[in-house]
């Protein structure tokens, strides 16, 4: 997981999504920026694409951008075909922010079918879970797992790890970010947002080694209370997780720790 | 006890319900409560936040009546608590992926009770499904006694106003058990339920599809 936090490029993204496919015994994952926001000017060439070390694609074409393990040849005939205006996991995402699970897509018309029976044969999954990723300033990108295994596995397998998706959804939607962003800020995982006082107050009484109960009492707030206010801290900070949020927190200069 | 799930930019795939909505939204927090909103000419309230394509829960009597419904957003987007409510929530601007917003939570009078459970039940349903821990909420402190009547009794963080205009901003734990419990008050059998229940996006694909309206019915 130690790739979840390095400093990405876009081929350095690919292998952050090779490395969560590994992790999680899935057959594919992918991630796809439709919009980096306003404020996410793009300094590297406007179109570009690639292969992963695994031989997987990343691609930047205007403002999007996406990286996938899935391999140079579907990707290749999805855009000749322009799956793209049909893909149900495509018209279902957009605009959402609500999990999706494929199999609750309609896939019964003649092209969906066909289109289902193709990406097949290109080694896509039967089962997937896309995280539509919602994020100020009109971002908007969508984070699939994918993998063909049995139901059960399948519900298993989301049963584990639904939320991890979710989270790692936007984190590698925030390491696309840092990387639209500047070489500068790219070094502290993305684009700083500002701390209020409770969070850092939240973050510092952590790092301290206070536990969540401890730190709740401290701060006169329900111990929930203060689980909402230290993963908004995570969030903007750009972790994954507490202890990587009170590592950037304290690389930083948010908190001092003691 | 029929759900409806669907976003703001497809409420024209809704035009009965959608309307209901709106209206009763216009007459429950503006003419009632006398809160600072916009209606139209029709009586339809919807703000900046609606346009942000926010995703609406339902609930409809047998008859297809607009009896409650609430309106949902990612806090990891522009939202209502962070940019007017954070005096609420210690100053924080709430923003995470496990944490969702839901605003103009709308009771109709009749059947208070199950109606309110059913919604929250399909709200908790939906925010499980995506990974999501925390409903935040500011709402009227005169809320809080039926969501817990309903079952589902919020942690308020901070308050401001007094009498009729208090307002609070509410915490929701979203769990398994949580849900089960919402189920058994609104009388939904969750193991038939499963198999019905469907994510908003399908039904948008069918309507754009079918050019129907579509409800996902549920066992209750």
């Amino acid at each position: 997981m130690e790739k979840l936090f390095s400093t990405p490029d876009l081929p350095g993204l690919g292998e952050v999504i090779d490395a969560i496919r590994d992790a999680y015994s899935v057959d594919h994952v992918c991630y796809h920026a439709i919009s980096l926001g306003l404020d996410a000017p793009v300094l590297c060439e406007s179109i570009g694409s690639g292969m992963n070390d695994s031989g997987g694609v990343w691609r930047r074409e205007g403002r999007q951008l996406g990286a996938f393990s899935y391999s140079h040849e579907w990707i290749g005939r999805y855009l000749e075909a322009r799956y793209d205006l049909v893909d149900p996991v495509v018209t279902g995402s957009l605009g959402a922010f609500a999990a999706i699970d494929w199999a609750d897509l309609d896939w019964s018309s003649a092209p969906l079918k066909r289109f289902m029976h193709e990406a097949t044969d290109f080694g896509i999954g039967n089962h997937g879970f896309t995280v539509p990723v919602r994020g100020p300033n009109g971002q908007f990108a969508m984070f699939t797992v994918n993998k063909a295994c049995s139901q059960s596995e399948w519900e298993s397998l989301l049963a584990s790890h639904r939320s991890d998706f979710t989270m790692i959804a936007h984190h590698v939607h925030q390491q696309a970010l840092a990387f639209a962003a500047n070489g500068e800020q790219l070094m502290a995982g993305m684009p700083l947002r500002s701390l209020s006082a409770r969070e850092r107050d939240a973050i510092g009484l952590i790092a301290d080694g206070m536990s969540r109960g401890q730190a709740s009492d401290k701060l006169g707030i329900s111990e929930n209370t203060f689980r909402v206010y230290i993963d908004s801290a995570r969030h903007k900070l750009g972790a994954l997780n507490i202890p990587h949020a009170v590592a950037i927190a304290a690389y930083r200069g948010v908190i001092t720790p003691q | 006890m029929p759900f409806t799930l669907f976003y703001c930019e497809d409420l024209a795939d809704y035009p009965t319900l959608g309307d209901q909505m709106l209206r009763d939204r216009g007459s429950q927090f503006k003419d009632t409560l006398g809160w600072d909103l916009i209606t139209d000419e029709l009586g339809r309230e919807r703000d900046e936040y609606d346009n942000m394509n926010s995703l609406y829960t339902t609930v409809t009597d047998e008859e297809g009546q607009h009896i409650a419904s609430s309106r949902v957003m990612p806090t990891t987007g522009q939202n209502m608590t962070s940019d007017h409510f954070s005096h609420l929530t210690g100053g924080v601007a709430v923003s995470s992926p496990k944490i969702w917003e839901t605003t103009r939570f709308f009771v109709a009078q009749k059947d208070q009770r199950g109606a309110a459970s059913a919604l929250m039940w399909a709200g908790s349903r939906m925010a499980l499904d995506s990974g999501v821990e925390f409903y935040l909420s500011i709402t009227g402190a005169h809320l809080l006694r039926v969501f817990t009547v309903c079952g589902w009794r919020p942690e308020v963080i901070g308050r401001s106003g007094e009498g009729e205009n208090e307002i609070c901003a509410c915490l929701w734990e979203v769990t398994p058990k949580v849900l089960a419990r919402l189920a058994r008050l609104a009388g939904i059998d969750p193991a038939e339920h499963d198999l019905r229940f469907h994510n908003p996006a399908p039904t948008r694909a069918m309507v754009r599809d079918g050019g129907a309206e579509h409800s996902v019915k549920a066992a209750a």
